[in-house]
């Protein structure tokens, strides 16, 4: 790991520890944004972490990112940070000045939800046409609502219109739908390891029947599926985040295929991680005395986020069917992460 | 709350430019010899077996990749191994023949094996002349292996066999089989006292191979049985007790390859050939869960194959990706059905993998370790038992 990637992820982990405790997810529960750990981030520059540093930002790379958008699911961080992270890179990408804030994103994949509409900005919009631009909250008419996890999110029925000298282009690839399903499954694989390092040890500490549950065949077996399902959205999620570096590195490529199958894998695990970590913490899972429904209830908001399992399911449907049955195999294997190699 | 303890994670790797390179080699001999009537893609993918396309792998120099050019190997590295292993199996090859010994025992002996041992049977099966068996096995002793009873015991000059394995895949046309067998009787030790033996089934005294016909209708189980099969000295691969560690050291490696995922590809790209622009939304979401999920479990299985490649004995990873590997290839025909059902695909070549894939499917979670020892090896990974 470089220094700069270990330097974040130190400061990730000690700022997310502290806007994680009981307090910070009662005021969230009761729809107030947690204000001034926001204002801590941005004052550490993990905002503005993907931009040059002659622009105010700290140069990391698209993967240093991409480990706090997995540390950000660890710890079930209630701020939109990855989406204001991104949404700037991206502003910034197409010559554009950021307001300043929490930003909410819309992308051309799935169903537009964001979280705060309240106390975000402005939203970040990239239509199917490509391109990136940005309208105050102020002027969005959002649908309010709660998502799974509590907080409180703006519905649109469709992407707002951008006002003028508010948006411009961007390269077409990594677009930005590609880009949030790349960091929604890094998000979803750190809730995930959370989920599962959460369920172990209640296994290893929960006595029944004068035994530790962990010492039961059927719970170990239950373990080991919940675990194989966390490492392969792992796995996949690091093989997409290669992609895309592979990409923006080399200027060329599309990396859409294999964002596509790691945000489809990451929101169909979903369901089977959260059901097991239930099943395995028996009723006091099923309460807010305990922190797991922190986790999996964030998982239920992610796997929708960004294009649910459905959704890239058919965007990857598409690109199989149109490379045809001789095209299949090079269309999976010729899709490489050169950014992997060793 | 700290960060969480991560217990299981794949660092994802790629592979290399010149294992890349291998892909158009394999590609165009696979064509070339398909072309010359020398084999056609089987229902089966690597479980048929066809003796000329081993060969002229082996001519290639598509076997023993690995292994040093002293014993006919070509010292390439595990990952160049990797891609002519999935583009063999992405092209649906019947690759039988040399499976057993390029995949485990051929590695076996280059581990455990004396310098004469390696000389004599190295070369041949890296030039797909030579073809193997495995004797794990036995009727009382399926996935506690350790309970295995086949017991060797000492002679003149060598070791006196007695006893039968099961389920041993062409032990019928293989020319010798690598057994696992107790060389020392039972004791407190559930792993101790067992050793591995090459017998050569063609010329040994006293073996009995009893065909078994599987669930598809096919014959390649048997049943083998040793009455007094002698075994010369010579023929005892690795030390004399060590036989557990030595069969267990090889799992990594049996366990994580893409034949775990794609057996039954060939399904899948029919299925994929039967559509077009026209596929309902359904469809075209179902074949996007297939493509996903393997596209996900062939990640996790390069990275495994990129710690082998290491040094690493990743054998919890090895499990997992067999575990989940399995499963899937158990789904891709349920899920086919629906889409053939709902789409009214009623092309030939579908319909006909489609019922050769459901018969073969339940043997995926069972063979080479079934769902249920891979998920405790797993589970005693994260230190649950």
């Amino acid at each position: 790991m470089s220094e700069m990637r270990q330097l974040l992820l130190d400061t990730a982990v000690r700022l997310f520890e502290a806007a994680s405790d009981d307090e910070v997810f009662e005021a969230v529960e009761e729809g107030r944004f947690p204000e001034s750990h926001w204002r801590t981030i941005e004052d550490n520059g993990l905002v503005d972490m993907l931009l040059p540093e002659e622009d105010g930002g700290a140069g990391a790379d698209f993967g240093d990112a991409m480990a706090v958008a997995r540390t950000a699911g660890a710890f079930a961080l209630p701020l939109p940070l990855v989406e204001t992270m991104i949404g700037r890179w991206l502003l910034s990408g197409a010559g554009l000045e950021a307001p300043a804030g929490p930003l909410g994103m819309v992308t051309a994949a799935g169903r537009p939800e964001v979280p705060w509409p309240d106390n975000i900005s402005a939203l970040v919009v990239s239509g199917a046409t490509g391109g990136v631009g940005w309208v105050a909250a102020g002027e969005v008419e959002f649908e309010r609502a709660t998502n799974s996890a509590g907080e409180p999110v703006g519905r649109l029925r469709e992407p707002p219109p951008i006002p003028p000298g508010q948006s411009g282009d961007l390269s077409s690839e990594p677009s930005p739908s590609t880009v949030m399903a790349v960091a929604r499954s890094a998000m979803i694989a750190g809730a995930m390891e959370r989920i599962l390092d959460l369920t172990i040890e209640h296994v290893q500490g929960r006595v029944q029947f004068g035994r530790p549950l962990a010492r039961f065949q059927a719970v170990q077996q239950l373990v080991a599926v919940m675990a194989s399902h966390t490492a392969v959205v792992g796995v996949a999620a690091d093989t997409a985040i290669a992609a895309v570096e592979t990409v923006l590195d080399r200027d060329g490529g599309d990396p859409t295929l294999m964002a596509g199958c790691a945000k489809a894998r990451a929101s169909e695990a979903c369901y089977e991680v959260t059901r097991i970590a239930h099943q395995l913490h028996g009723a006091i899972g099923y309460t807010r005395e305990h922190d797991l429904h922190r986790f999996t209830r964030r998982l239920w908001a992610w796997r929708d986020a960004d294009g649910d399992e459905g959704y890239w399911q058919q965007r990857v449907g598409e690109m199989a069917i149109r490379s045809g049955g001789a095209g299949l195999w090079p269309l999976l294997v010729e899709a490489r992460s050169a950014a992997l190699e060793r | 709350m700290k960060a969480p303890t991560v217990h299981l994670r794949f660092l994802p790797a790629a592979l290399p430019e010149a294992a890349e390179h291998l892909r158009s080699e394999v590609r165009e001999l696979l064509e070339e010899t398909r072309a010359g009537d020398v084999w056609l893609p089987e229902g089966l993918s690597w479980w048929g077996r066809n003796p000329a396309l081993s060969r002229a792998l082996g001519d290639a120099g598509f076997i023993g990749m690995t292994w040093p050019r002293q014993y006919g190997g070509s010292e390439r590295s595990y990952l160049e191994r990797y891609v002519v292993t999935e583009e063999l199996l992405a092209a649906c090859a019947p690759t039988a023949f040399h499976w057993f010994a390029d995949r485990q025992i051929g590695p076996s002996i280059l581990r455990y094996g004396t310098e004469e041992q390696k000389q004599r049977f190295l070369p041949p099966i890296a030039r797909g002349e030579l073809s193997f068996a495995v004797g794990m096995s036995e009727p009382d002793s399926g996935s506690d292996l350790a309970s295995i009873r086949t017991r060797a015991e000492r002679t003149d000059g060598g070791w006196r066999l007695n006893g039968s394995k099961i389920w041993t895949s062409y032990a019928h046309e293989a020319e010798y089989c690598v057994a696992l067998v107790r060389t020392e009787p039972k004791s407190d030790k559930r792993h101790a006292g067992m050793s591995q033996v090459i017998i050569d089934l063609k010329n040994s005294d006293g073996i009995t191979v009893r065909p078994i016909i599987d669930l598809p209708g096919r014959h390649d189980f048997n049943e083998v049985f040793f009455e007094d099969t002698f075994v010369p000295d010579d023929c005892l691969l690795g030390n004399s007790g060590d036989g557990w560690a030595q069969v267990t050291s090889e799992l990594a490696y049996e366990r994580s390859g893409p034949e775990r995922f794609l057996t039954n590809f060939h399904l899948l790209r029919a299925l994929v050939d039967a559509l077009d622009g026209s596929a309902s939304p359904a469809a075209r979401r179902e074949v996007g869960l297939l493509v996903s999920r393997l596209w996900a479990l062939r990640a996790a299985s390069v990275a495994v194959a990129a710690a082998l490649e290491a040094g690493e004995t990743p054998n919890v990873e090895s499990a997992l990706v067999k575990d989940l590997g399995t499963n899937f290839q158990q789904e891709v025909p349920e899920i086919v059905r629906r889409v053939v059902a709902d789409e009214g695909v009623a092309d030939h070549a579908v319909l006909d993998i489609l019922h050769q894939v459901i018969l073969a499917a339940p043997s995926y979670t069972i063979q080479g370790g079934a769902t249920e020892i891979l998920r405790g090896i797993v589970a005693r990974g994260l230190r649950l038992r």
